[in-house]
């Protein structure tokens, strides 16, 4: 994680401010999820839609996935993570 | 006001204003009369002087500019809307230089000791509808500037003329009968501006904070009824934070003071029409603290505060 991130959650919305670029991003819960995973190590795709998923019902992988993958894009391009 | 100026205190602050343009002292003496003024010699927090420019401006379609500690922050201004100036300037440099506080451009009433606050856009109506409201016994904060305390998270009052613009002098001198408001001035880039003299209770309790309890983003919309629509409080953190001048400046005080704020408030939509309708349902909404959609907020598990990365 490229710098200190703080948080703030209220029901289904997740405000989370970066410190390093001073951008404050508003995320739902399955994001925010896994943008805290990361903040605590790096993971792989695999890794972080498997936690989404865990407990679910298998057919719900591939669509995690998908939404793991465009969101962890997402977060590169707004500086908030970036490759280990 | 000519050569040492006069110095009030306005809210928090001691203003120092220099000037010997007419409609300024006029401005002051009418709308400022129930403020303190504060001994000459002592500390101001802002020394502004509004004076005709030096070359044939002077003279020739004359104009006005605004000194903030000597530097002209601003393009000249036509003189006719000194006074005005005065108080665009005034708000400029709170705006840029009052970091004790989160600053958000929002207009602010008290009932009793808690504060709703009414972020916006120029022309969604706060100040109108603040302007209402005082009317009708809330007590004005402020019409443009919310000011929250980074250190407390409480509102620190800064009652100042109310700026009405176009229509809403009219609605206002229609709602409130009898009310000071100066002289109208047209051709600004706002339109049409007349200012409305606080109440005196509010210049008067000036040093007494509140706390903020409800976020209320208005606007005007021709025919309709008045109507509260509950906001989750994510996006109305991010509208607010749009709305907050200093935000950016202030950091990670800024992201938690904002925070802290909407922890505490309910925040909803207003649309209105009707002044009087207004004033009512705001009147409902201090009476039975109005909570429907209010959202358990939880905080990230593992603290009791913001989570703080560890750097990689």
């Amino acid at each position: 994680m490229p710098g200190a991130l703080h948080w703030r959650r209220w029901a289904d919305e997740v405000v989370v401010y970066d410190a390093a670029s001073g951008d404050t991003h508003l995320l739902e819960p399955a994001g925010a999820e896994v943008l805290q995973r990361l903040e605590r190590a790096p993971a792989t795709i695999a890794e972080l839609t498997a936690g989404l998923v865990e407990g679910g019902p298998t057919e719900a992988e591939p669509t995690a996935r998908q939404y793991v993958t465009d969101f962890v894009a997402r977060l590169h391009r707004l500086g908030l993570v970036e490759p280990a | 006001m000519r050569h040492r100026g006069i110095a009030l205190h306005i809210g928090p602050f001691v203003a120092r204003l220099r000037s010997a343009i007419p409609s300024v002292a006029e401005g002051i003496g009418l709308l400022y009369r129930d403020y303190a003024v504060v001994d000459d010699q002592g500390f101001a927090d802002f020394h502004v002087e509004l004076t005709p420019p030096k070359n044939l401006r002077r003279w020739f379609r004359s104009q006005v500019l605004f000194f903030f500690d000597g530097r002209t922050p601003f393009k000249p201004l036509p003189l006719a809307q000194a006074f005005p100036f005065f108080e665009w300037g005034l708000n400029w440099c709170v705006a840029n230089y009052a970091h004790r506080y989160l600053v958000i451009h929002a207009a602010v009433v008290a009932k009793g000791r808690e504060a709703v606050i009414l972020p916006g856009a120029p022309g969604a109506g706060k100040s109108t509808l603040c302007a209402g409201l005082a009317a009708r016994g809330w007590r004005l904060l402020s019409d443009e500037l919310t000011l929250v305390c980074t250190r407390t998270g409480a509102i620190a009052p800064l009652p100042r003329p109310v700026s009405l613009k176009n229509e809403s002098i009219d609605v206002i001198r229609d709602f409130v009968p009898g009310a000071t408001i100066g002289p109208t001035i047209v051709d600004t880039r706002k339109g049409s501006v007349a200012h409305l003299r606080a109440p005196r209770e509010s210049v008067a309790r000036a040093a007494e904070h509140a706390r903020p309890r409800w976020i209320i983003f208005p606007k005007y919309e021709r025919g309709s009824d008045a109507e509260l629509a509950p906001q989750p409080r994510g996006g109305s953190f991010l509208r607010v934070a749009e709305q907050a001048f200093n935000y950016s400046v202030l950091g990670v005080t800024g992201f938690r003071t904002l925070a802290a704020m909407i922890d505490g408030c309910d925040c909803y939509d207003f649309r209105y029409s009707d002044l009087a309708e207004a004033v009512a349902v705001f009147e409902d909404l201090a009476r039975h603290h109005v909570a429907s959609e209010r959202p358990t907020h939880t905080r990230t598990p593992g603290t009791g505060a913001d989570r703080r990365a560890d750097a990689p």
